[in-house]
């Protein structure tokens, strides 16, 4: 009898007490945001977790996700060309181009909407479209999720990252995301430019770059500042280097390609494309949303002196009636220094961004 | 063997109950919300971005953005809302929502602007939530100095009374700088209760009243363009003003 109760204690107990489910609990991940940098608001549905993050990274990374296995999101957003394409249109698996140059992937964690025309209003779901574009990747998930569920190591980070079993297009995008997210570039000479001028605290490394920064380099950030200079703050402002908004800047007088206008069916928003951040902008050629500038000094000229009217034309295109700011050549050297400052060595180099296969 | 099953169940009983979640279920605390909104007009007419107005003048004019802030609204020393900022393209007439009671707030004064106690403060580290956030405030933050832009009103306009459109002339005012801030008081309003315990205050702001405020007219054929640089002080003082007298209870 004592047996008996003994017996029906235990069961009691563990029917009682027990969880549904047992499950991993992914790590918290910290992101290194730059002191001088906001906050990064995390979508409370994708918290930051370190098995997410080194996910996220081996799917950035993954040919697998493509049709034939030969593409992955780095072959358009390849770090040496700080996660963008070095081709004017980007060429997807099927030998097949878009109309668009492919976005350098910087600091993306605090944008509000993402591709040229802000379709996607996060970048999870962003992630979702690449693969099962025609002209990209061309796979639908459902295929690609085969794969990856055919991989061990996958079956494995997945339920690491994720605390349960099984893989999706949602766990995807949203692991590629958390590793996009960690991808911030704040260590350029520009940073220490933006430190020294609001007396924000420099350490031993920022003073030795304040010390190299040459005058022609301030020179170039006051007129890039300037409203009478380049005038460029408008839309490359802060500490990011850019706004979230969409312009047309001038470009065409009519357009093949109508931009945000195509997603909101406003025709005062025909020729409107988000307006990029300047941050590595030597490394990210070509320029514009089709890519048509192959070099800074292309761009520099457009706004100096290029600029072409149509009824959609940003109004703080405030130059538009003498063909743009008017910058001599001096000056146009001064603005090139400047945007040099923006390159990010530390950024592109950075082990944490790499592929985890080679 | 009926005392043992008594036994055996009163256990049951004692340890089913020791092992659940005994959280009890919080009351939930109701707070009163006051919201404050902003209905831009056109004279009498409802004003929508985009769309033709004419002025005094006899210009077509498409307004297509009209932003500002105000800071430290309060009455006596109770603050309702630290800064607020108004962007009609974005949050449509939504202006501030705050828990407050309405007895606590019959009248509201504050700055059209940014106070100069945060105008030149590190934009990054207000909260996310925050106005004043950087990327909240996005290009409403010209730099650390001279600090936020307080407002920002473009339009196209055609200026040729030719019968055809032709909106090519822009006006556009972006106005700040810590000698522009101006006091503002509301007073002489009602909340009204819209459902339970959320209060509105509805103000209405007359874009054409920005333009011809009494004798202080702004003239958007030769007076079209402010940045608040030096040069250009009587034209963003006009600007600020005038948006400021714009504003009033509905």
């Amino acid at each position: 009898m004592k047996y008996l109760f003994a017996i029906f204690c235990i069961v009691v107990i563990f029917i009682s007490c027990r969880k549904d489910v047992i499950g991993h609990i992914p790590t918290p991940y910290e992101l290194e945001i730059p002191s001088h940098f906001p906050s990064m608001v995390i979508p409370e549905n994708n918290p930051m977790t370190k098995e997410g993050v080194d996910l996220g990274r081996m799917l950035f990374y993954e040919e697998r996700l493509s049709g034939d296995n030969s593409m992955s999101c780095a072959s358009c957003h390849s770090p040496e060309n700080s996660f963008s394409d070095p081709n004017q249109f980007s060429t997807g698996i099927n030998g097949i181009q878009g109309n668009r140059n492919s976005m350098a992937l910087i600091n993306l964690g605090w944008q509000k909407f993402f591709f040229w025309d802000g379709r996607a209003k996060s970048l999870e779901d962003q992630i979702l479209e690449p693969v099962p574009n025609p002209i990209e990747m061309h796979q639908e998930w459902g295929d690609a999720v085969v794969k990856l569920e055919q991989d061990v190591e996958y079956r494995n980070m997945f339920f690491k990252a994720f605390g349960e079993k099984g893989i999706d297009s949602t766990k995807v995008s949203k692991a590629i995301a958390q590793f996009i997210r960690t991808m911030i570039s704040g260590s350029s000479k520009f940073d220490v430019m933006y430190k020294f001028e609001n007396s924000l605290p420099l350490n031993g490394n920022d003073q030795a770059i304040l010390s190299s920064i040459s005058p022609e380099e301030w020179a170039g950030y006051d007129l890039f500042k300037s409203l009478t200079g380049a005038d460029c703050l408008h839309c490359h402002s802060g500490i990011l280097m850019h706004i979230n908004k969409f312009s047309n800047n001038g470009l065409d007088a009519t357009f093949t390609d109508i931009g945000r206008g195509a997603i909101t069916g406003n025709p005062n928003e025909i020729g409107r494309f988000k307006i990029p951040t300047l941050r590595n902008i030597a490394l990210t050629a070509p320029y514009m949303h089709d890519g048509r500038f192959g070099t800074l000094d292309e761009v520099i000229e457009h706004y100096s002196s290029q600029l072409v009217s149509s009824p959609t034309i940003d109004p703080l295109m405030e130059h538009l009636s003498s063909g743009g700011v008017q910058l001599d050549s001096q000056e146009k050297d001064l603005l090139k220094k400047f945007l040099f400052t923006l390159t990010d060595y530390d950024f592109i180099s950075n082990p944490d961004f790499q592929d985890p296969n080679k | 063997m009926k005392n043992l099953l008594i036994l055996l169940s009163a256990a049951a009983l004692l340890i089913l109950s020791s092992c659940k979640d005994s959280t009890p279920t919080p009351t939930p605390v109701v707070v009163d919300q006051l919201k404050i909104s902003i209905q831009p007009t056109f004279g009498p007419m409802n004003l929508n971005l985009d769309q033709t107005y004419v002025t005094a003048e006899g210009y077509n004019l498409q307004y297509t953005d009209i932003r500002f802030y105000v800071t430290s609204l309060s009455y006596n020393s109770k603050e309702l809302c630290q800064a607020a900022l108004f962007d009609y393209r974005e949050n449509g007439t939504s202006f501030i929502t705050q828990p407050g009671k309405p007895a606590d707030f019959p009248s509201l004064n504050g700055f059209f602007g940014v106070d100069l106690a945060y105008n030149h403060d590190d934009p990054t580290v207000w909260p996310t939530t925050s106005p004043l956030n950087i990327i909240v405030a996005n290009d409403m933050h010209w730099d650390w100095n001279p600090g936020y832009i307080f407002l920002k009103v473009e339009a196209k306009v055609d200026t040729l009374n030719d019968g055809v459109d032709n909106f090519n002339h822009y006006v556009v005012f972006h106005v700040g700088g810590d000698n522009l801030l101006q006091s503002v008081e509301l007073s002489g309003y009602n909340w009204s209760q819209v459902s339970q315990g959320v209060f509105q205050l509805p103000l209405k702001l007359d874009m054409q009243k920005f333009l011809q405020n009494g004798a202080q007219t702004i003239d958007v054929k030769s007076e079209h363009s402010s940045h608040s640089m030096v040069g250009e002080e009587e034209l963003s003082s006009k600007v600020i003003q005038n948006l400021k007298d714009a504003l009033s209870p509905l």
